[in-house]
């Protein structure tokens, strides 16, 4: 939940996987972009990052322990500072009843992992709806 | 005719659930009557007794995981028919009600059938913004399957609109937005949330799901969520919990009316696995009551159980 050493000039975004690796990659990834990164191992751990600084965007994964992606898509719903936030949902199973429902929580985008930079940054892009340079 | 069981019942609308996507693929028109009959069949033995919402949250597909769509129709027309009943809608109007749970959901069989369609038999996945179309393609392949009850087509269209304004494809607001869409559209939302999810480790309880439509308001009319409580219970057949004595059990059975005080079974008590498994009825024991839900592995009853 580090911010990166260089002041980043870009939109903040949590990341939210219980995936260490792979939280690393796409910090790394983002903060090339300047991107302002948080990050969270679970849902849970999100809400309390959101309650205290409030991201551009969410990239929040699935399957995930203490609370999965789709309850906490649903409890980001509960205030209305936080309604709007766009959340692009993480996910390595491909699941079409998945989308089905997290589209109905308000969910904005798909990303299925691996995913590719070009389509990481195209996705932030269209959720922001703002040029990602 | 003797009876159906609950299981022979429940695959024989799962089949013709299947059908009715058949149909809406070719392009062909449907027959209600058959719809009817099964409505009215559902109904009949939900007023009875409670086996046929067991499948709700637990049933996977006899079909196989790519059929799933046609468990997700069925389930929710049984949850749809129960709110029916909690609102007290006379027969006639559950019976029409039932038949638009059974049809509202063409449109993702439309996008899954065309993504299939395009991508050979690999059967790539529709993307996300051609599963936020499903409402609109769903009303418009029911015009062309000329069914008779009319309403089906507004509830297809409307069943992902929420009362504040937040829902898809339309956005509408309040009193634009049909009312059996709403009762539709819940029982969509809860089966949707709560349906198994074997590939994946961690997945959403209804608990969880219920909580939040208490304290969120605006998604949908409150008296309908309370309805929904009362006739599934806060904890519904299936949620693992923890007692106020400590004792860990699975809720078997509800009583509608009573959202907090289910029938458990007992699977641990004192720290003990109870063999077999002890019943349990809140309803006659004031003094015991749901502390939390709880995930089994966690609380060290096997697997298996």
């Amino acid at each position: 939940m580090t911010p990166p050493a260089s002041a980043p000039t870009g939109p903040t975004v949590l990341v939210v996987d219980d995936d260490a690796a792979l939280l690393r990659t796409l910090q790394a990834l983002l903060e090339q972009r300047q991107f302002r990164v948080l990050t969270a191992p679970d849902g849970l751990a999100a809400l309390e990052v959101v309650a205290k600084q409030r991201p551009s965007v969410i990239l929040l994964d699935i399957d995930m322990p203490k609370l999965d992606g789709e309850s906490t898509a649903l409890r980001l719903r509960s205030k209305p500072e936080w309604r709007t936030i766009p959340i692009i949902m993480l996910t390595g199973i491909d699941e079409v009843m998945d989308q089905h429902l997290t589209a109905t929580l308000g969910v904005v985008a798909y990303l299925r992992k691996p995913c590719e930079p070009d389509e990481l940054y195209a996705t932030l892009q269209r959720a922001l709806g703002a040029p990602v340079v | 005719m003797a009876e159906a069981t609950a299981e022979s019942l429940y695959q024989e609308a799962v089949t013709l659930a299947a059908t009715i996507f058949e149909r809406a693929h070719g392009g062909q028109s449907i027959d209600d009557l058959p719809l009817h009959q099964l409505v009215e069949r559902l109904n009949a033995h939900l007023k009875e007794r409670q086996e046929l919402l067991a499948y709700v949250g637990h049933a996977v597909s006899p079909l196989g995981e790519n059929h799933y769509l046609a468990t997700h129709i069925v389930n929710t027309c049984l949850l749809t028919l129960t709110l029916g009943q909690g609102l007290r809608l006379p027969d006639g109007e559950l019976a029409q009600l039932g038949v638009c749970a059974l049809l509202y959901d063409v449109g993702m069989a439309r996008i899954l059938q065309q993504a299939t369609a395009s991508s050979g038999s690999g059967g790539q996945s529709p993307l996300f913004e051609d599963i936020k179309r499903h409402p609109t393609v769903g009303a418009e392949s029911l015009q062309k399957m000329r069914v008779q009850v009319e309403r089906a087509i507004r509830v297809t269209a409307e069943h992902h609109e929420r009362l504040d304004g937040s829902g898809y494809p339309q956005g509408l607001k309040g009193e634009a937005v049909d009312s059996w869409a709403q009762i539709v559209g819940l029982a969509d939302l809860y089966e949707s949330f709560t349906r198994p999810r074997s590939k994946r480790q961690h997945q959403p309880q209804a608990h969880d799901l219920l909580r939040e439509l208490v304290t969120q308001q605006g998604l949908f009319d409150s008296q309908l969520v309370k309805v929904l409580l009362n006739q599934i219970s806060l904890y519904p057949i299936g949620t693992w919990v923890k007692l106020n004595t400590g004792a860990v059990g699975r809720v078997c059975g509800i009583h509608q009316g009573l959202p907090l005080r289910p029938i458990v079974e007992l699977y641990l008590e004192s720290g003990q696995m109870v063999r077999p498994p002890r019943k349990l009825d809140l309803k006659e024991i004031a003094a015991v009551s749901v502390k939390r839900v709880v995930n089994p592995a966690d609380e060290g009853v096997p697997a298996a159980t």
